[in-house]
């Protein structure tokens, strides 16, 4: 079948993005660089290598034929369950900050980002082997989807790990949601997933913590708000036009991660409402262009790939926007493209190369008129009808 | 509605873009609506003030020689987290400034930031380690205070402490001129201060340098004073003696000895009782050497004059208590007595007589206007008004004891000065130790004036005084304070000597002192000595005359003073008061 570009928006919203988090690490890491490592271009030179890694790993996803993933798919999601199980083990998992997210297998790594590839892969080949008729019914659509959620969900919330918790529960809830999983259970099932994660909060005195400096910050400006509070001084002082590149003060050491998690705020305080903005404006093109990528496609399986990473790309980067600007409460999730982050980049360089390989695809310009033929889908129109 | 793909795909995109509004409103919340809030956070936590502190000024005698000075020297600190061979670094530091090696280790163990190696180290040291190019050790420039004499004046210079601020004598009296006005640099920094690449460094204010100050001292005068005081104390084995040296005229002092002495250097390796100056806080009872003001109060009075005759009895009864005098009289000794015979010989009896013929009330005003119970303000840290009651609280007895110094605490500060109003011809006067203050440039920019509150005594009433003084050296008590060629004047003291708490006397420990001024006329120095608990000869004629013989002697050499009388032998054999 021949093969059309690569999506070009696409494309130039992710490159976009790399270059404003090119431009952040040149002005924000040198001198916590030179301060922990006496090198001011120790980040600078790292982020080139992820960089160029990412390029390789989008290359690869872009020429990588997507049923490969599909073969693998089972294997990989229990792979997945497996490893996260993992973390519960003691001298395997590594506790950080009271959080047990970590395995230790030589290379320390969050099996978490291996989960949020193979669940959505996963939930696609399920999703795409189900009839609709099936997908409407309780028993066959709602029951076997949520059991492919709850398993690895069940140790992601033991970690504890929130933040990832409602990422990768929320696409899966979006993808059951394309993939005509019926209102009624989609609403009943998202009230639950509320009231479970209000609930572990309460229980839990780590993110109770969280919850609590998020609601007033100004409690303990010094204390376990200096943080956001930190986070909220680069960000207003920022103004509308921003201190101007390089020109940040909260970089000296004032606001923690400021090269990681807390980059966006720098991006608000140098470059101001208008870089935010700029920012905010490609993650939304991006997420405009992967889900029309995505609602193109005529195989299930591929429109749930496409949908559950450009989601995974985008609700990551609004997510992490929303904990360091106070709208959520602070979780460990990265600015994608932006954050100093090492695998987590290339991971995210990886999803983008998927979504460009499925934007080539053109079979839904062959199928498209034998859709609008009825005969040609029986099954179709029987259950429409 | 119809359920379909297209529909939900719909919805998502409004729940995103409903998200994404959310983001956008708080954005423009924090930075538009809350910018100049958060601007000015940002401003005041990145602005730091650092402090520049100006240079302490000197301390000079009255002949511009420096008593106390600032020299630059280094203090060296260590970030513990930074130090990478903590045995390496320990080491080099113990060896070059003699710490011990133990102490900085466990500073290097500390996971801080901070840590003092030790402040203020020479510049010799500064530039040994500088060599050895240690990681983690850093040094910055600090002042230390330097006491070029040491020993000299410690107990009127005082000392400072590791923030070179005063803590005791003229560099605390005078702490406010001489410390100057700290200057403030303004510059950007991060949360540890340390200043950021891109930061200018504005001044806010420059820093004013110290004023020094131009003191009455005389080096030479302060170093044979203490020279003479020592030896003479540890000669007598005294608990601690005190010399004064004042100039009659003006008030000034020229020399202030205390012993035991202190290293204003190392200040911190003596007891805070030696610190102190007794010269000014350490009251005593002047025993015989009061008695001069009694006859000066009776003569002022027109009572009697230096040779009004009285018939002294050996002993008399007041209030069913007997006044004795301390030595038996000789065979075929006459009872009658000049009032200058009393002064030389120290009769108490005969005091007492001239005392009660004076009456308390009179006998108080004059000792009053002479200062005793006040203090002298002399602009020195410590001072002590003594303790003289007033008459209303006298018992009938204190008027005889007080006439011939005992019932009366008082500072050799006091004492010094009230005898320098009998040398002076009558004229009030406020001891002076500071005469002007200068600054960096030299400028002089504020005197001490010499205060007066006039004239106390006539004229005539001093000069009968001074002569009955000049007599007891001459052929009385005094002998042991000739000076060859000058007209001397003096008494001498022994008093027993006063228990702590107040309550009797302390067997056997006395006070022996000389007070004494010369030559006459125009008496340029008085100078007081007491020596406190002699042991073996205890007397004032003994153990403190020679001492200020001595230091009248060295004066007149170093004034170079031509001699008023044709020069005698003294007379051979010393009398004991």
């Amino acid at each position: 079948m021949k093969k059309q570009p690569v999506d070009i928006v696409f494309l130039l919203a992710v490159i976009g993005l790399i270059s404003i988090g090119i431009i952040m690490i040149f002005s924000t890491s040198p001198t916590i660089g030179l301060m922990s490592y006496k090198d001011g271009y120790y980040f600078i030179k790292r982020h080139m290598i992820f960089t160029i890694l990412g390029i390789i790993a989008m290359a690869v996803a872009i020429k990588l034929p997507t049923k490969f993933y599909k073969k693998w798919a089972l294997h990989g999601y229990i792979l997945s369950v497996i490893l996260m199980a993992m973390t519960m083990i003691p001298g395997l998992g590594v506790s950080i900050a009271g959080a047990r997210r970590w395995l230790n297998l030589g290379i320390q790594f969050q099996p978490t980002e291996i989960l949020k590839f193979w669940i959505i892969v996963y939930a696609g080949v399920f999703f795409s082997n189900k009839k609709l008729s099936q997908l409407k019914k309780f028993k066959s659509g709602f029951l076997p989807a949520m059991l492919i959620l709850a398993i690895p969900v069940f140790f992601l919330a033991q970690q504890p790990d929130l933040g990832n918790t409602v990422l990768i529960g929320g696409i899966f809830i979006l993808l059951m949601y394309i993939n005509m999983i019926p209102h009624k259970q989609i609403i009943t099932l998202v009230g639950g997933g509320i009231g479970m994660a209000t609930l572990s909060i309460l229980a839990n005195p780590y993110q109770l913590k969280r919850v609590k400096t998020f609601l007033s910050p100004w409690d303990d400006p010094l204390g376990i708000s200096y943080h956001i509070i930190q986070s909220f001084i680069a960000i207003g002082s920022g103004g509308i036009f921003g201190q101007g590149l390089g020109e940040s003060k909260l970089k000296y050491a004032y606001l923690p991660l400021h090269y990681a998690d807390f980059i966006f705020s720098i991006v608000c305080e140098e470059g101001g409402l208008i870089f935010a903005s700029l920012t905010i404006f490609l993650f939304w093109l991006m997420f405009k262009r992967g889900m029309e990528i995505a609602k193109r496609q005529t195989d299930m399986y591929l429109q749930t790939l496409a949908a559950g990473l450009t989601l995974t790309l985008v609700l990551q980067g609004v997510i992490n926007i929303g904990c360091v600007i106070g709208l959520l409460p602070v979780t460990g999730i990265p600015l994608t493209f932006i954050s100093f982050g090492g695998t987590a980049f290339v991971v995210s360089m990886f999803y983008a190369g998927v979504i460009l390989n499925i934007s080539q695809n053109t079979s839904y310009l062959h199928t498209k008129p034998e859709a609008e033929a009825p005969i040609a889908h029986p099954l179709h129109r029987g259950l429409h009808g | 509605m119809k359920d379909s793909s297209k529909l939900r795909y719909g919805i998502i995109n409004i729940l995103i873009v409903f998200a994404i509004s959310a983001l956008m409103l708080r954005l423009i919340y924090l930075q538009v609506f809350k910018h100049n809030f958060y601007a000015i956070k940002s401003k005041k936590q990145v602005e730091k003030i650092l402090k520049i502190p100006p240079t302490r000024g000197t301390v000079y005698d009255r002949h511009n020689r420096p008593l106390a000075l600032t020299h630059l020297a280094y203090s060296v600190n260590a970030n513990p987290s930074e130090v990478t061979n903590n045995m390496r670094t320990a080491t080099i530091l113990s060896e070059v400034l003699g710490i011990d090696k133990d102490k900085i280790l466990k500073k290097l163990a500390k996971e801080n930031q901070f840590a003092w190696i030790e402040r203020k180290i020479s510049e010799d040291n500064y530039l040994k380690l500088k060599e050895y190019d240690l990681i983690g050790i850093y040094f910055f420039k600090d002042e230390i205070r330097v006491y070029p004499n040491g020993i000299l004046a410690s107990d009127i210079i005082g000392f400072t402490g590791i923030d070179n601020q005063g803590l005791s004598g003229l560099e605390y009296k005078y702490d406010h001129i001489l410390k100057g006005q700290e200057g403030k640099l303004i510059f950007h920094g991060d949360p540890r201060r340390n200043r950021l690449i891109t930061s200018p460094v504005r001044v806010l204010t420059q820093p004013e340098d110290g004023q020094s100050i131009i003191t009455t001292l005389d080096t030479t005068i302060q170093f044979f004073t203490e020279k003479y005081l020592c030896e003479g104390a540890e000669k007598a084995r005294a608990e601690s003696a005190q010399a004064i040296v004042m100039d009659p005229s003006t008030g000034d002092i020229l020399a202030m000895a205390d012993y035991p002495k202190f290293n204003a250097n190392d200040w911190n390796n003596s007891s805070i009782k030696v610190r102190k100056n007794s010269c000014i806080s350490d009251v005593f009872e002047p025993g015989s050497i009061f008695k001069v003001f009694t006859m000066a109060a009776a003569i002022e009075e027109n009572l009697v004059t230096s040779r009004t005759v009285f018939v002294v009895p050996e002993s008399i009864t007041l209030y069913n208590k007997t006044i004795k005098e301390a030595h038996g009289r000789g065979p075929g000794e006459s009872p009658r007595k000049t009032v200058s015979e009393i002064l030389e010989h120290s009769l108490n009896v005969g005091t007492t007589m001239i005392a009660t013929r004076m009456g308390k009330a009179q006998l108080y005003k004059h000792l009053h206007a002479l200062g005793f119970g006040s203090l002298t303000g002399i602009e020195l840290p410590g001072e002590s008004r003594g303790l003289f009651r007033e008459t209303k609280y006298w018992s009938g007895l204190d008027i005889a004891t007080i006439s011939f110094g005992q019932g009366i605490g008082i500072t050799p500060i006091q004492m010094v000065t009230a005898t320098s109003i009998i040398a002076n011809g009558g004229h009030h006067i406020k001891p002076r130790i500071v005469q002007y203050t200068i600054s960096k440039d030299g400028k002089t920019l504020k005197g001490v004036p010499q205060s007066s509150k006039g004239r106390l005594f006539k004229e005539s009433t001093m000069k009968q005084v001074r002569q009955m003084m000049i007599s007891t050296v001459d052929k009385g008590t005094g002998v042991s304070a000739q000076i060859k060629g000058f007209n001397v004047g003096g008494k001498t003291g022994t008093a027993q000597k006063a228990k702590e708490n107040g309550i009797g006397y302390e067997h056997g420990k006395y006070i022996a002192s000389f007070v004494g001024f010369f030559p006459d006329p125009n008496p340029k120095a008085v100078i007081l000595v007491t020596v406190n608990a002699p042991q073996g000869v205890y007397y004032g004629s003994q153990v403190a005359a020679p001492i200020f013989r001595q230091i009248a002697e060295e004066l007149v050499r170093h004034w170079n003073i031509d001699p008023t009388r044709p020069i005698v032998t003294p007379t051979a054999s010393a009398q004991v008061d």
